[in-house]
């Protein structure tokens, strides 16, 4: 039996093909043929994927199964229809349009297209969301209930440990002991980047001057990059805020592990995998309660509601200042960390197969043990 | 203290607002122009003079008024109330020439476009305009402003949107902004060293100017709804099943045999079907799955140029609309 994966993107720093990719390996090591699609493959991953038009040949294959992971929306879900064998749907959830109306027409509406056409996408065998959150949507487009699941996304701990923190980085990070604050993901409008910056403005401003805020994650929307620097410059913090675009793997490793407070004003997470990351390198998170944040987050961390600049300005400076109760905060976010150790996410990977009938025996199967202990040892956060 | 909502008709918006109210411990007393809610509310039963007599009205601190797009009878006592604190919530309005916005101490918009189309078309200032979401969307964020609002004396002052978001939140409002979950944490006494901090800073000189008004316009909260026409998407869902269903013909289909002559007909049916497997197996079934794995290209590039079409099509349209608005703001001008 071979299983697929197709998806819209294999792109670098992308949380779904993170998460693609994790998957393929780890159904490689329990022993399936694998093989990964997808409508935009990087250069670096074309070794590993192969773009979606390659799987038009197995469109046939009864006998087969394919992952289908749906994100936005891409012409490629005629194959996720087309295709005969058993099919798995990963729901990574989908923008809602509006936040790209004003910036970006195109994506807007892909965005606007892809959630009305998840309805259709209803005849699977299996759908996934990567939260709770996004199995309740997939309810609410029409899937059965008792057909759909959640499998978190895996967090990749093993690639930070692979990589170098960027000493010369890390030392300007810390010079002066300034206080860090860091937001991490793509400069898009639904991430509210200008929140975060409003935020540390009156810290800055007003609380403590001795701080940098540190913006990392790809640029793209020409004209919501153009009004956040336009922001930036009349708030007059150009010489503090720091909007880095896309960094090395490296580099993201030297901001975590510079950072003092995590920052996120996101109206709109299907997941949050910079969440789990803040969680492995001990920052505190302060994040707007939206969308799946709160799932990810757990009882750990900080959450704010609307109209409450100054008091998260206020209460980053307490997560900065007063160690005891750092402390006990990042002590939480590990301890919640474990509800999203790669072993878990793995029995459900595996017990997701096993609703499909691909797999028969249950994730305490020697068959199990055996394939995953290597890689376990690998994978499992230090926490 | 008392709040009074006026509504133009029984909405779930003026429910849920009277139902924070009544929450928070203020009695709150639904006023509507068209019909009689419950033995609660009021209708329009009520003169204005009459509704300007009302025990409750003459002891309210907060009034509520909801306009949408028409004035009622109601509204016009907006005009003539000499004490409270007016606000008048524009959330469903489009058309402001009969809206009382001069008459209030603040008007709740539900985005940007709003406080700007406020700010052309009748000279508000940016302070006199309050965005919040609809309420019915976060209910946490009208709770706030409701007590914000309710907070100190509001009677016969005029309280712009400043002094209301500057006033120290108390430990239950901060509450309601910082949520700590972990049950081990010491929540009340974290909030009350948040709150302390806000008024040291305060003390000191406040945190400056409302920061929601800095900085380019186009990044001042909005609203978050979609207010595209949905035919535009069912236009992109239909080039997507034209292109499905090119798909599903792109596929070849071996054709089946039957005979419905005794005895000999299934066996000759039987020879046809090996000969058949026999031929398609080694020698046709290649060359279909070339023409398959063709074909299916063929679709997807077609599909590409129909979604693109489609796309270009709606960008045309929105394009061609906006010189005809230009040329008419042209014609005006001229």
């Amino acid at each position: 039996m071979r299983i697929f994966q197709l998806g819209h993107g294999v792109i670098p720093a992308d949380a779904v093909a993170t998460q693609t990719m994790e998957i393929d390996r780890r159904l490689r090591g329990w022993g399936f043929e694998t093989g990964v699609f997808a409508e935009h493959v990087a250069p670096e991953f074309r070794k590993v994927a192969r773009p979606d038009v390659e799987f038009v040949p197995h469109l046939d294959g009864e006998s087969d199964v394919l992952i289908y992971h749906y994100s936005i929306y891409t012409p490629n879900v005629r194959y996720y229809r087309a295709f005969r064998g058993s099919k798995i749907l990963i729901y990574h959830n989908i923008t809602p349009a509006h936040f790209f109306q004003g910036w970006d027409e195109h994506q807007r509406q892909l965005c606007a297209v892809g959630h009305r056409a998840l309805s259709n996408l209803r005849r699977c065998a299996l759908a996934l969301g990567d939260s709770e959150y996004n199995r309740q949507e997939l309810v609410r487009a029409g899937f059965s209930p008792e057909r759909t699941g959640v499998l978190p996304n895996f967090l990749q701990i093993e690639n930070f440990r692979n990589v170098l923190t960027n000493e010369r980085l890390a030392a300007r990070l810390r010079q002066d002991g300034v206080v860090n604050l860091l937001t991490v993901g793509r400069v898009v409008p639904n991430k509210a980047i200008e929140d975060v910056i409003r935020i540390f403005h009156i810290y800055h401003r007003y609380v403590n001057p001795r701080s940098r805020l540190y913006v990392v994650g790809s640029r793209y929307l020409a004209a919501y990059d153009a009004a956040i620097d336009e922001l930036i410059a009349a708030l007059d913090l150009s010489d503090v805020v720091n909007v880095t675009g896309r960094v090395s793997l490296s580099d993201l490793k030297t901001y975590y592990e510079a950072a003092d407070v995590y920052l996120t004003a996101s109206h709109h997470e299907g997941f949050c995998v910079p969440l789990l990351e803040c969680m492995y390198f001990g920052v505190p998170i302060i994040a707007r309660k939206a969308a799946a944040i709160p799932e990810t987050l757990g009882d750990a961390g900080v959450l704010f509601t609307e109209l409450g600049y100054v008091e998260v300005a206020e209460m980053a400076h307490l997560l900065v200042t007063d160690a005891d109760l750092r402390r006990h905060i990042i002590g939480a976010q590990s301890e919640r960390l474990r509800a999203f150790a790669p072993e878990r996410i793995a029995e459900q990977l595996w017990a997701a197969l096993r609703r499909v009938g691909i797999v028969q025996e249950d994730s305490g199967s020697a068959a199990y043990r055996e394939e995953t202990s290597e890689t376990e040892r690998k994978q499992r956060p230090e926490v | 203290m008392r709040a009074t909502i006026v509504a133009p008709e029984a909405s779930a918006r003026s429910t849920v607002q009277k139902r924070i109210f009544s929450s928070l411990g203020h009695p709150c007393q639904l006023y509507v122009a068209h019909q009689l809610l419950d033995q609660e509310d009021r209708g329009n039963a009520l003169s204005p003079a009459a509704f300007l007599g009302e025990d409750h009205v003459q002891a309210t601190a907060l009034f509520l008024f909801q306009f949408e797009d028409k004035a009622y009878p109601l509204l016009e006592t907006i005009r003539r109330l000499q004490h409270g604190f007016v606000v008048l919530d524009l959330h469903r309005a489009t058309d402001y020439q009969q809206a009382p916005v001069h008459h209030v101490d603040l008007c709740i918009v539900a985005d940007a476009a709003q406080t700007r189309s406020l700010a052309e078309r009748n000279g508000l200032a940016p302070e006199q305009v309050l965005v919040l979401p609809h309420v019915q969307d976060c209910e946490e964020a009208w709770e706030m402003f409701f007590r914000r609002a309710m907070q100190g004396t509001l009677c016969g002052t005029t309280k712009a949107m400043a002094d209301v978001t500057m006033m120290t939140p108390s430990v239950q409002e901060l509450g309601s902004i910082l949520l700590l979950r972990d049950s081990d944490l010491d929540r009340s006494m974290i909030l009350r060293r948040v709150q302390q901090a806000i008024l040291d800073c305060q003390a000191a000189g406040g945190y400056g100017p409302d920061v929601t008004t800095l900085g380019p316009e186009i990044l001042r909260p909005t609203s978050t709804e979609d207010d595209r026409d949905p035919e535009e998407h069912d236009s992109l869902l239909q080039v997507q099943q034209t292109v499905d269903e090119l798909l599903a013909k792109s596929r070849l289909q071996e054709p089946g045999f039957d005979s419905s002559v005794p005895l000999l007909g299934p066996l000759v049916v039987a020879v046809r079907r090996l000969w058949n497997w026999i031929s398609t197996k080694w020698y046709v079934r290649g060359w279909m799955s070339q023409q398959v794995a063709f074909n299916a290209e063929v679709v997807s590039a077609v599909g590409e140029v129909l979604w693109i079409q489609e796309s270009n099509r709606q960008r045309l349209q929105e394009l061609e609309a906006e010189i005809e608005r230009l040329r008419l703001e042209e014609g005006n001008e001229a």
